[in-house]
């Protein structure tokens, strides 16, 4: 701009319509993505031991048995004793990792509260989002 | 353990491995300590033949026959010649005398020697027997050891192959998993990545701008316009 005698000038640029309003709206999408938080994966993880590997197992162990190396009080043992319960989906046999994982989070809500509230204040509480 | 014996061996063959194993060793420990013994630890007695003193009886009541026979003949010849009990007679039937307990001395020790021999034969025949037999064992105990082996080499591969398996069967069933979590890994991550359309396809456009410019005149504006619109000119 230029003033005085010789008068003055304004010079603006604007952003066309068509590509401002997708940018808007692009961000009011993303700042209502952040309201979804961390989706945990409820399902399978690792592939559990199938009847061919139990099989297998048992003969190990039967194997064991027969020439006397089973230990004092592993007699009745089995296959993959000690494993996990599997649980079935869909036909897979599996173990799934979510129940660890809520455990996991239940502690470190008890273990700082504080923090934990904070966290969850963070997501879910933009209920009202309107572009 | 599945498998049921069969004539006394079991079916499932690590069972077999163990048995035979511990069959092996067992037939070694025996064959090992079997007493073999020695000509010289041997009681040569029992091997002796119960009837050499017969023999060897029966034997001298032979001589003594054939030297009564020499001693008839002897008698007689000396009664023929006037001469018995002579001196001649008396030397005669003590050649005949020292002749016959020679012979019967001979003999005698002759038969015992053959009889200890024999009895020393048979011992000597009863340790090479108990020497076979226990070598016999431990070759029994060696090829136990090598069934048992083949047995559980038998077992092993079985395991193994079965195992190998599983593992195909398990690598299948991950894989499953894995595409379902990947399956859920769009579906969460797709609004994220709708996001990212847009802004690719905005930061890919130029961006167009539309530029106003606004004149605001000043007193040498106005002037010269007053001039250039003078008549006259």
């Amino acid at each position: 701009m230029s003033g005085g005698k010789g008068g003055s000038s304004t010079q603006a640029q604007e952003i066309p319509d068509w590509m401002k309003e997708p940018a808007i709206r692009n961000i009011g999408r993303a700042e209502q993505l952040q309201q979804v938080g961390y989706q945990p994966f409820y399902g399978l993880d690792v592939a559990a031991p199938n009847q061919t590997q139990m099989a297998a197992g048992q003969m190990n162990i039967d194997a064991a048995q027969a020439f006397g190396m089973l230990p004092q009080g592993q007699q009745n043992l089995t296959a993959f004793s000690g494993m996990p319960q599997a649980q079935t989906v869909g036909g897979v046999t599996g173990y799934s990792s979510a129940p660890m994982y809520e455990q996991a989070v239940q502690a470190g809500q008890q273990a700082n509260p504080t923090q934990a509230e904070i966290y969850n204040t963070l997501f879910g509480s933009d209920t009202g989002y309107r572009v | 353990m599945a498998g049921a014996a069969t004539g006394g061996v079991p079916v499932n063959p690590m069972q077999q491995a163990s048995q035979a194993q511990r069959g092996a060793l067992a037939g070694t420990v025996a064959a090992g300590t079997t007493n073999i013994g020695t000509i010289a630890g041997s009681d040569i007695g029992q091997y002796q033949n119960p009837y050499t003193q017969q023999v060897i009886d029966a034997t001298q009541a032979d001589i003594l026959r054939g030297a009564q026979q020499g001693i008839n003949a002897l008698d007689y010849q000396a009664g023929r010649a006037g001469a018995f009990g002579g001196s001649r007679h008396g030397v005669a039937l003590g050649e005949l005398g020292t002749g016959v307990a020679q012979q019967l001395a001979q003999t005698s020790a002759a038969q015992r020697q053959a009889g200890f021999q024999t009895a020393q034969q048979m011992a000597q025949s009863d340790i090479q027997n108990r020497l076979s037999q226990a070598n016999l064992g431990l070759a029994g105990a060696q090829q136990l050891a090598g069934l048992g082996q083949q047995s559980f080499g038998y077992g092993n591969t079985l395991q193994s192959q079965l195992a190998a398996q599983g593992q195909q069967q398990q690598a299948m069933e991950q894989a499953l998993i894995d595409a379902a979590k990947a399956q859920y890994a769009g579906y969460t991550g797709a609004p994220q990545q709708g996001l990212g359309y847009v802004t690719q396809a905005l930061g890919a456009t130029a961006t167009p701008t539309t530029t106003t410019t606004t004149k605001q005149p000043g007193l040498f504006d106005y002037l010269t316009l007053a001039a250039s619109a003078a008549p006259g000119r």
